[in-house]
């Protein structure tokens, strides 16, 4: 007699329901057929619920549709502008140190005059195939010159210069932060919202 | 004035010789054509069937404008693929018969089709037009012998592409499939014994009665258990899950057709998909009565119906029982895991070959006591 050898399978058994695989079949499991004919009972099932609850599939027509992202969701970055459209960043590298990919690439000028700020980035460079979207950049800036908040993951190019975005394509397309720590406002939520319209499906 | 025989020995002529000869050509054309436009559609069924099975969507992006038509556009675009490809010869393959073995193996496939029965003949004006290719009085060992050539074309594209895994998945359908030809064979003897008959309109033809007035006279009930060794046996035959070990992708690459590429690939594709087709095919003629409608003799249906519209309805009634079939095949496909090899040979040998065996004399038996 072999020693029995007790396996629990799931979560999803009893916890006195075990599956002993020692045991021996019985003559009707030996048999094949019955059990061919439970277990085409079980996929015709899946297959009969499932066409005639076709929209209740869990499949998301991805590029048509997107899934809705949490707000906290860190998409693709974005530097933030001032009222007057300069960028707000001051160019004090702080996020290009804090960066663990060394994505970010940052060449300072000067404003001439009387501009408050003094500092602005000349060239201002992110390697998306190099970042690792942690936020580091995002919680390092003492501005509020760069977000994470546009919900965008799906780059993609031919290129690899292609995706090195520079500070005009970085600073594009969102209205300006009036101040730091403005609450992401409603036109901006309105444009992510267009980018992912998907309805959210039971995605079990 | 001379009496002219010529428009009545034309118009009998005509009756006679030619017309019989052109309705033969037109069938002999028209049944290949549409078991081959069935593919796509069977390829579809076995895609789409597969993605509801488990719980996907399955193809559905393929468009024209905008229009998906249930993902049908996709084996469309598989097609244009195919033959889009570059053509690779292997550099170890011997190439003569590299080349030669996708075209023997889908010949065979759609060759066994001719002997079967689609509809009753009817008689339309004194010319009968019979719904089935070929009337062979061997009829079945037609089928048996055709289909087993399809094993050459395997076995030489396992052995002509010059790689080893090609080479395994060629012996491994070579032996499965002389092996379960033979149980194929032996568990169809018992209907022979039934019917007295190996010609398969003729075995339909028998299948339009009723047993005890209320069962209908098909294969099924009168030789349950040839059924279920025969459609065991069909399986392995058309190397299809859970007897898909000559492609065992997780063990052997794809087996017999790894070194193809392109429309050679493509034929191999064809191939296995018209054997389900034929198989399906044979198995509706043998077991479930090919064109009968159950309680409707074909008599009863020519009387309602008339020679014109009767054969469309007994079509439809093959084609049905025919995609139930092909709808079995991709079904158990997505249900059942596959075999270890020692497995097959057991279940072969050891199982249902002395069953087969053992049929044929119980049936031979009860034949007796009846009789």
């Amino acid at each position: 007699m072999s020693k029995k050898k007790y396996i629990k399978i799931s979560e999803r058994f009893k916890d006195n329901e075990f599956i002993d695989k020692n045991r021996p079949l019985t003559f009707m499991e030996r048999l094949y057929f019955i059990e061919i004919i439970k277990g085409l009972a079980v996929t015709i099932k899946h297959f009969l619920y499932n066409l005639f609850n076709y929209s209740k599939l869990p499949t998301i027509d991805y590029p048509d549709k997107k899934r809705k992202i949490p707000a906290s969701f860190r998409g693709r970055h974005r530097l933030t502008v001032r009222t007057d459209g300069a960028t707000r960043c001051v160019a004090c590298f702080l996020c290009a140190t804090a960066c663990p990919a060394g994505c970010i690439y940052i060449e300072a000028g000067e404003y001439s005059g009387g501009n408050p700020n003094e500092k602005y980035p000349v060239r201002y460079e992110i390697d998306m195939l190099r970042c690792v979207f942690c936020g580091l950049c995002v919680e390092a800036c003492p501005c509020d010159a760069i977000r994470m908040d546009t919900g965008i993951y799906d780059m993609a190019d031919y290129s690899r210069e292609g995706l090195i975005f520079n500070k005009e394509r970085l600073s594009a397309g969102y209205p300006p932060v009036k101040e730091r720590g403005d609450k992401f406002n409603a036109e901006q939520f309105e444009a992510r919202e267009t980018r992912s319209e998907g309805d959210v499906r039971n995605d079990n | 004035m001379p009496f002219n025989l010529e428009p009545y020995i034309s118009t009998y002529v005509f009756k006679t010789l030619y017309l019989p000869i052109m309705i033969k050509v037109v069938l002999a054309v028209a049944f290949p054509l549409v078991v081959l436009s069935a593919i796509p559609i069977v390829v579809w069924m076995e895609r789409r069937g597969a993605g509801l099975i488990q719980d996907r969507m399955g193809p559905n992006r393929s468009n024209i404008a905008g229009y998906t038509f249930l993902g049908l556009l996709h084996p469309l675009n598989d097609a244009i693929k195919m033959v889009m490809k570059e053509t690779l010869t292997p550099e170890r393959a011997k190439v003569f018969f590299y080349y030669l073995a996708p075209a023997l193996v889908v010949i065979p496939a759609i060759m066994a089709f001719a002997v079967i029965p689609v509809a009753a003949p009817v008689e339309i004006e004194g010319v009968v037009i019979p719904f089935q290719v070929a009337t062979i009085d061997t009829g079945l060992l037609y089928i048996f012998a055709i289909s087993s050539l399809g094993i050459y074309g395997i076995m030489m594209a396992g052995w002509a592409s010059g790689n080893k895994f090609s080479m395994l998945g060629g012996l491994r359908a070579a032996s499965q499939m002389l092996s379960y030809e033979m149980v194929l064979g032996i568990s169809l003897v018992t209907l022979f014994m039934v019917y007295a008959e190996i010609e398969p309109a003729a075995i339909v033809e028998s299948q339009g009665g009723l047993i005890f007035g209320f069962i209908p006279k098909w294969g099924i009930f009168l030789s349950p258990v040839a059924f279920f060794i025969f459609i065991a046996a069909a399986f392995a035959e058309c190397n299809r899950t859970p007897f898909d070990l000559p492609e065992a992708d997780s063990e052997i690459v794809a087996g017999y057709h790894l070194e193809y590429g392109g429309m050679k690939f493509a034929m191999f594709m064809m191939a296995e998909y018209l054997s389900i087709i034929t198989m399906s095919a044979i198995i509706t003629t043998m077991f479930f009565g090919g064109y009968q409608i159950p309680f409707l003799p074909t008599a009863k249906l020519h009387a309602l119906a008339g020679p014109f519209i009767s054969p469309f309805i007994q079509i439809g009634a093959f084609s049905v029982k025919t995609l139930f079939f092909i709808w079995l095949y991709i079904w158990a496909r997505w249900t059942l895991p596959r075999f270890r090899y020692d497995q097959i040979m057991k279940l072969c040998y050891l199982r249902l070959f002395p069953i087969a065996l053992a049929n044929i004399f119980i049936t031979a038996a009860v034949m007796l006591l009846i009789n």
